[in-house]
């Protein structure tokens, strides 16, 4: 019926001109579209890779440009102990040297146990920061001993030392008597002074003791 | 393939009561294919071959031109009626009119109903037409659905023209300077009979088929029939209620001798124009291209239909809606299929454009990857090279960076102080404490700014006590003791320096004794104590985090 109005070849046309649409429709969406953003998303992945290359490249010229220059740091810092594990006996020993060399008259040291404290940068580097608190009494004739002491430990003792307080308070006056006693040899404490200190190093992660926090 | 309402050029089938005229019909020119009489044998067959054929397939307009035509003016009511109603009421009063012609259709006049003293409904008037479906008209349409061109229409060739004789009147009244009411075009078809077209306002009002014998060698004989034909239309006229005084313009399609013996003859009061069909058509502004028989009128209908993309009266029929519709919907059909075809290539093309590109692209970025990778390698071996662990190094000095920055620069500062005491001065009592910064929560300074400005941030502070005999000037001590804290200022600019307390007053730690009874012998016994406090904030404490 329909092909007696509209005619076998205009029916055959019209079908040939919809198998096309159907075709090249499902070959856009299906495959073409599909690809193509297949291939954006690999492109942009592609360039985020090369700007980050760039960017890594960048760094790490950067970093070894001040790697060059930290090094020389680095050596000093394992040289003056900053990767030691605080030893007690090292630290006994020290004392008695720093006393003796800044004529304080007497010097009572309290080292509280070692404390392991959380640090981003140490962990990165698969490290912790020990910490021990450190109290000293000290007795002296006079101030300039005490800052000699003070100025002793900063520069003998390994890792970092930092003085939270300090009390420096004058017991005594210098007079007739203390000078007699001079002459006869014997000493006069006219200064006391207070210090708390922190002493922080770095130690790997595997020199922890298991029950250190 | 030709689109059927779009296209400029057609074929135009017109159907008369001899046979059946085939026109090629263009904006240039109107040809005459063929004239195919209704008893030509297998006329269908030849028709359709005429139609594919020679007229290329173009689609085909059917002009109905038969003597048999029935016209009838009725009044539809306009009140309570909606748009859709309408078109409801309008088919059932078609088919009460009409009841056996089922190609019929309805026009509406511009002309309205006279108003009547009885109040009656407004109504709208229509001129209802139809043809019957004879053998012509089944003729016709079995050769047009054997050829299959596309149908554009069918339509009655009076209504079609009536356009047609307003407008040669409106030119022909521009020359006179005269509007004439009622117009009358007479035109002499191919197949011998004399079409006549009157209208009224421009609306058609009368139609009249004669057929004559063709006297085209007898030019006085011809003009007397024409002039008999004009008369008897004149008078339908007078009864349809003609008027002189309303002005009448008279189109006959005539030429040489036998147009000057027709001007004799017609003596009524009227604007008379004689014109060949090519000075019709000039005045139109119609082509028809050449004609080798300028006297007759049919190709000036051609011309004038031939052109409409819009007709007046299309005629509704089972017939022709089996044959028009399907080839309608299959060439819109076409057309949406072309059209969709070409946006689908184009999305395909820009896909595959993109796509191309995007790989092209892709291809340069790898090889610039792979070079960048290598590079990186590189850098990365040279690092390797340095012999040691690049994240402890940094981190390390980071953190020892840290701490140094969050330490109280003791020694420093009593370096400070003591050139700042000078010789007379001395010091009984000095505290230097680390004090944490008070950590606002970022949330309630966010809402409320102003407690920035209240917030204590020391980060160290010193304590310096100095103790003056209770004999002592206390005007004096307090003098040293402001000197002492400008010289401090002026040593340390960067820290907050304020004396605390000065000789005046005691520690509330010591004991009091005051005598009264004798002024001039009273004495305070204990001590003037003076403080002076230093307070600064580490540089980096924010970075220390320790």
């Amino acid at each position: 019926m329909i092909l007696d109005i509209l005619g076998f070849k205009r029916v055959a046309f019209i079908a040939i001109l919809l198998a096309v649409n159907v075709v090249v429709a499902l070959a856009l969406y299906f495959y073409v579209q599909p690809q193509s953003m297949q291939a954006q998303l690999q492109l942009n992945g592609l360039r985020n890779a090369v700007a980050k290359l760039d960017t890594d490249i960048s760094n790490l010229q950067l970093e070894l440009g001040q790697l060059e220059e930290q090094q020389e740091t680095f050596e000093e810092l394992k040289k003056s102990g900053f990767f030691d594990s605080q030893g007690r006996r090292q630290a006994e020993l020290l004392f008695k040297e720093i006393q003796e060399r800044s004529g304080v008259d007497k010097a009572e040291v309290s080292v509280s146990g070692g404390e392991i404290e959380e640090n981003e940068d140490a962990l990165k580097a698969g490290h912790k920061i020990l910490k021990s608190e450190i109290s000293i009494r000290i007795r002296a004739l006079n101030d300039i001993s005490v800052f000699h002491y003070i100025h002793l430990v900063k520069k003998l003792f390994p890792g970092h030392v930092s003085l939270s307080s300090i009390e420096l308070k004058r017991d005594g006056e210098l007079n007739e008597t203390v000078l007699r006693g001079f002459a006869t040899g014997k000493t006069a404490s006219l200064v006391n002074a207070d210090l708390k200190l922190t002493w922080r190093t770095m130690i790997p992660e595997d020199r922890v003791i298991g029950g250190a926090s | 393939m030709s689109l059927p309402f779009l296209a400029s050029s057609r074929t135009i089938l017109l159907v008369s009561d001899e046979a059946l005229f085939i026109y090629s019909f263009s904006v240039r020119a109107v040809a005459l294919v063929e004239s195919v009489p209704w008893d030509t044998p297998d006329f269908s067959k030849y028709v359709s071959d005429v139609l594919s054929k020679d007229c290329k397939g173009r689609p085909a307009l059917i002009l109905y031109d038969m003597v048999e035509q029935h016209y009838r003016k009725e009044k539809v009511m306009r009140r309570g009626v909606s748009f859709l109603d309408k078109s409801t009421m309008l088919k059932r009063k078609l088919h009460v009119a009409f009841p056996n012609y089922p190609v019929r259709a309805a026009l509406q006049l511009k002309e309205k109903a006279p108003k009547t003293e009885d109040k009656a409904a407004p109504a709208d008037i229509y001129i209802f037409a139809a043809v019957p479906q004879n053998e012509a008209f089944k003729m016709t349409m079995d050769a047009v659905q054997r050829s299959l061109v596309p149908v554009v229409n069918f339509c009655l060739l009076p209504i079609e023209s009536s356009g047609m004789v307003k407008a040669l009147s409106q030119k022909s009244a521009k020359k006179s300077k005269q509007k004439a009411t009622w117009s009358v075009f007479i035109g002499q078809h191919r197949s011998g009979s004399v079409r006549q077209v009157v209208t009224k306002n421009g609306e058609i009002a009368l139609t009249r088929m004669s057929p004559i014998a063709d006297q085209g060698d007898n030019a006085e004989a011809w003009a007397d029939e024409i002039h008999q034909e004009f008369k008897a239309t004149m008078s339908y006229l007078s009864r349809f209620g003609y008027d002189e005084a309303d002005g009448l313009d008279v189109t006959i399609i005539s030429e040489g001798q036998a147009a000057e013996s027709l001007r004799n003859k017609i003596e009524e009061n009227c604007t008379l124009n004689l014109m060949s069909v090519v000075e019709a058509a000039k005045t139109l502004g119609v082509a028809v291209g050449y004609q080798d028989e300028e006297r007759f009128a049919d190709p000036l209908h051609i011309a004038w239909i031939g052109r409409k993309t819009r007709f007046a009266l299309p005629m509704k029929a089972d017939e022709i809606d089996r044959l028009s519709m399907p080839r309608k919907v299959a060439t819109l059909a076409t057309i949406g299929l072309i059209g969709a075809g070409a946006y689908f290539a184009y999305g395909l093309h820009a896909g595959v454009t993109k796509w191309t590109d995007y790989s092209g692209n892709m291809g340069s970025l790898q090889n610039r990857k792979a070079q960048l990778n290598s590079k990186y390698q590189q850098e990365v071996q040279r690092k390797n090279e340095m012999g040691f662990d690049v994240q402890l190094v940094q981190s390390s000095i980071s953190i020892f960076d840290s701490l140094e920055a969050g330490s109280v620069p003791t020694l420093d500062l009593f370096k400070e102080i003591g050139q700042a005491l000078g010789r007379e001065l001395r010091l009984h009592n000095v505290k230097v404490e680390n004090i944490e910064a008070e950590v606002i929560d970022p949330l309630q300074l966010l809402y409320n700014p102003s407690l920035a400005n209240g917030v204590d941030q020391r980060d160290y502070e010193l304590t310096l006590t100095m103790k003056y005999p209770g004999t002592a000037d206390v005007q004096k001590g307090n003098e040293e003791v402001l000197a002492f804290q400008a010289r401090l200022r002026q040593i340390m600019p960067e820290l907050k320096v304020e004396v605390t307390r000065l000789l005046r007053d005691y520690e509330y730690t010591e004991g009091l004794v005051v005598n009264t009874g004798d002024i001039q012998q009273a004495r305070i016994q204990q001590d003037f104590v003076a403080e002076i406090k230093i307070t600064a904030m580490l540089k980096a404490s924010e970075e220390a985090g320790l």
